[in-house]
């Protein structure tokens, strides 16, 4: 017997109709024009047939006889590395190839907002604007993309199903998200105090592209894809076998993060340590934003002000007051809280803070890697029992975040306050700085290297060159 | 012998079909058919001779053997003589085995012959190639209306590119419709679905009968894999083994008998003596059960015996029924 009794499927479909890497929303655009069902009908079936993904994926495996690899593709994704790491707020629209979609194609990968340009044809990207329907608003965001697709694949692609689609680039590109987020899972993200999630916005997408290719190179055909800059990871220190062994050791004990807090902490509780690179850095940056500090520019001085800037600078009056804030004078105090005098900071949750540092404190006595001195006196004196060069370690770490940190101040200062964005009065919480130049720790053959994406000098530079050009 | 016979048994519940040399002419022609893509044709016999068990139980698995490849064949049986189109599309939605059709809330006419279309399209697609077989029983029943329906369907599959063949199988009274479908402005329709034909007969040889009977004997099973063909099962108390096809000769003899003789006389030579598969069966159905119980195995090697079993299956009277409108 050649065939067994099903061997056709008991709905409607064709025999290697699934493409790999294809959308969902193209299977389920397939599925319903050729089983003339509604988005609705199809998602009421859908759910009520099969309860999990794996009864799905079984069905279309045995019913519609769809290789497993194809399948795996489609439904069994995981999500991919970029899309990760990137904020994505709302989904705008549906976006496609029109040259796939006359093929009958739609790939996953067309609809990622990191995606600019189809990896097929090298043809930039359309989006087909879905806009909230008020006539009806019980149809879904994914009905109305489904149905997007059914009306395009209606209007030309099923006729021409028998083209062969080469999708060499579409597979290229999966296996080197797949390899980058494999080596991505090696380095250590460090940002500076609490901040541990922040993912890369839209705007920023090119400063995550640059580090995947610091990761793993495309090839050239993938090339065309991301074409950023790709100079800008720097790998800025690599520390020496022995000292990489004993941050191994520090790092199994506690988390690299948590230990930064701690010695920010450390720092400013040892008057010795007061004069760090990372502080000077901070001290000097301060001061020139002080400099920047101009009536043009300051919110403070609107129209309801009108001269009382200057009064208030003559009278030695700060701008900020409980009605009223200044920009400039807000910044300098929150770089202030957070680098210089970390007692006082009310932004941050400093109850957590406290609690990671005598956490971190705790841990660091009982491995012996700390020494407290004077025990029972007030003002104790603790001793890090590092060696130099980690000790330095530490500290070019903090710099490198100091130099992102005010990289991003000077972002903000050019893009939302030289540009006037800002138009309201400004409230220090309204505003909250992502960091888009990320230090990473790589640990690579018994050594760590650390690795930043910034380059603060011209950042700076640029803002110095708009001051002066705003001053003339 | 068994101790305990089980009523599951397909001797017992009549489930079951002996292939026959008739079932194997109507194999190959419909194949040959395929292989001529010949866009509908009619086979057509007296009732009760085995064309529908043909298509149940060996049509497409001995066709998908002929050409080694899956066949992409629907088999609609039409039940109901009164349809409304919506019932037809659906009726044949429900014989292609559609998973989303829920029968209480049938689709309307457009979506459902819509959906045929792309079934068709679905068979055609999964047996790689354009084409596709309707076997449509019971298809005297069919009215102009649904062949009418039915060329509309297979033009427009014709537009996409696929060939729909449509093969009926009827009672021989099928036989005035190309006729009547031709004289009554339809010739069309005619000469679409019925362009080809061919008559199921019944046995009409002893070779043909000793040939059913060993089937009986050896080349039938039952539980499966247990290598027990049914005659073996029905064995006489006294574990003799005797064959069925050992009585070929008196059973022949025994139908022979009881061709009625009115047919005999007067149209003898129109009517050949055509024995119906039913009552082959019945009459073998009828004698394991029978010689279960008996100890003397001399008793059927004589006519009357079979006589006896025979003329209980109604077979005289069936002769005269199926003779009369040739």
């Amino acid at each position: 017997m050649i065939m067994s009794k099903n061997a056709y499927p008991k709905v409607n479909w064709r025999k290697d109709h699934l493409y790999k890497y294809e959308s969902y929303e193209s299977f389920v655009a397939k599925f319903c024009i050729l089983n003339l069902l509604t988005v609705k009908q199809f998602q009421k079936i859908w759910n009520r047939k099969f309860q999990t993904n794996q009864e799905r994926v079984k069905f279309i495996e045995n019913v519609l006889k769809e290789s497993p690899e194809i399948i795996k593709t489609v439904f069994l994704m995981p999500q991919d590395i970029l899309s990760k790491n990137i904020i994505i707020n709302k989904r705008l629209g549906l976006k496609y190839c029109n040259k796939c979609l006359i093929m009958g194609y739609h790939s996953l990968f067309h609809d990622k907002v990191w995606l600019e340009i189809c990896p097929i044809h090298k043809c930039l990207l359309l989006q087909e604007k879905i806009l909230p329907n008020t006539t009806y608003p019980t149809i879904t965001l994914f009905e109305k993309r489904v149905i997007t697709l059914i009306k395009f694949y209606r209007k030309n692609s099923l006729k021409n199903n028998n083209k062969e689609i080469n999708l060499k680039s579409i597979e290229e590109l999966s296996d080197w998200l797949e390899n980058i987020s494999y080596l991505y899972e090696k380095y250590i993200e460090i940002s500076h105090l609490d901040n541990m999630v922040v993912k890369y916005t839209l705007n920023s997408k090119e400063k995550l592209f640059s580090f995947c290719h610091f990761i793993l190179p495309p090839n050239d055909n993938l090339l065309d894809l991301f074409p950023y800059d790709i100079g800008a990871m720097k790998n800025v220190y690599t520390l020496s076998e022995i000292a990489s062994y004993e941050l191994k050791k520090l790092i199994n004990i506690i988390p690299l993060q948590h230990f930064l807090i701690f010695y920010q902490f450390y720092c400013e509780r040892n008057s010795e340590n007061l004069s760090k690179e990372f502080t000077n850095y901070i001290k000097e940056s301060i001061v020139k934003i002080l400099n920047l500090h101009q009536e043009s520019i300051c919110l403070w001085s609107d129209k309801a002000y009108v001269g009382k800037w200057e009064y208030f600078e003559v009278d030695f009056y700060f701008h900020n007051n409980l009605y009223k804030v200044c920009i400039f004078e807000n910044l300098l105090e929150k770089i202030n809280m957070d680098w210089l005098s970390m007692n006082k900071n009310k932004k941050q949750d400093l109850d957590k803070l406290y609690s990671i540092y005598y956490k971190c404190k705790k841990l660091l006595i009982e491995n012996n890697m700390m020494t407290i001195f004077n025990e029972n006196d007030f003002l104790q004196k603790i001793n890090l029992n590092f060696s130099t060069e980690l000790l330095s370690f530490f500290d070019f770490i903090l710099y490198e975040l100091a130099k992102n940190y005010i990289a991003d101040i000077y972002r903000f200062l050019k893009e939302e306050v030289y540009a006037h964005r800002v138009t309201s009065r400004y409230f220090s919480t309204t505003y909250k700085f992502n960091s888009m130049n990320r230090i990473y720790l790589k640990y690579e053959g018994n050594q760590y290297v650390l690795i930043n994406s910034h380059s603060a000098e011209e950042e700076l530079n640029d803002l110095d060159k708009e001051h002066t050009i705003l001053k003339d | 012998m068994q101790n305990k016979i089980d009523s599951r048994h397909p001797i017992l519940t009549q489930e079951y079909a002996i292939f026959t040399p008739p079932m194997q002419r109507m194999i190959n022609i419909i194949g040959d058919w395929i292989d001529h893509k010949v866009c509908g044709g009619y086979i057509y016999g007296p009732s009760r001779f085995g064309k529908s068990r043909t298509v149940k139980w060996y049509l497409k698995q001995e066709l998908e053997e002929r050409f080694k490849s899956y066949l992409p064949m629907i088999v609609w049986i039409r039940r109901d003589s009164i349809m409304t189109e919506a019932e037809f599309w659906n009726q044949l939605l429900l014989a292609s085995n559609y998973d989303l059709l829920d029968i209480h809330k049938p689709k309307n006419r457009i979506i459902a012959r819509s959906i045929f279309e792309e079934r068709v399209k679905t068979f055609a697609s999964y047996a790689d190639c354009n084409y596709a077989v309707l076997v449509i029983d019971e298809a005297h029943e069919v009215t102009l209306k649904e062949w009418k329906w039915l060329l509309g369907l297979q033009n427009s599959l014709d537009y996409s590119g696929i060939r729909l063949s449509v093969f009926s199988i009827a009672s021989h009274n099928i036989l005035y419709q190309p006729n009547y479908l031709s004289r009554t402005g339809n010739p069309h329709i005619a000469a679409r679905f019925f362009a080809a034909d061919f008559r199921f007969s019944g046995i009409k040889k002893i070779e043909e009968l000793h040939y059913i009977l060993q089937s009986y004997d050896e080349d039938s099973e039952w539980p499966e894999g247990s290598n027990i063909s049914y005659t073996q099962y029905f064995l006489p108390i006294s574990n003799i083994s005797c064959k069925l096809s050992d009585y070929t000769e008196v059973i022949w003899r025994a139908f022979e008998d009881l061709f009625p003789p009115e047919l005999n006389n007067r149209i003898r030579n129109k009517v050949p003596l055509e024995i119906p598969m039913q009552h082959i069966a019945l009459t073998v159905e009828k004698f394991l059960r029978i010689r279960m119980k008996i100890d003397d195995i001399e008793r059927f090697d004589k006519v009357d015996f079979w006589l006896d079993i025979i003329a209980s299956t109604g077979f005289s009277k069936h002769i005269q029924m199926i003779a009369n409108p040739v």
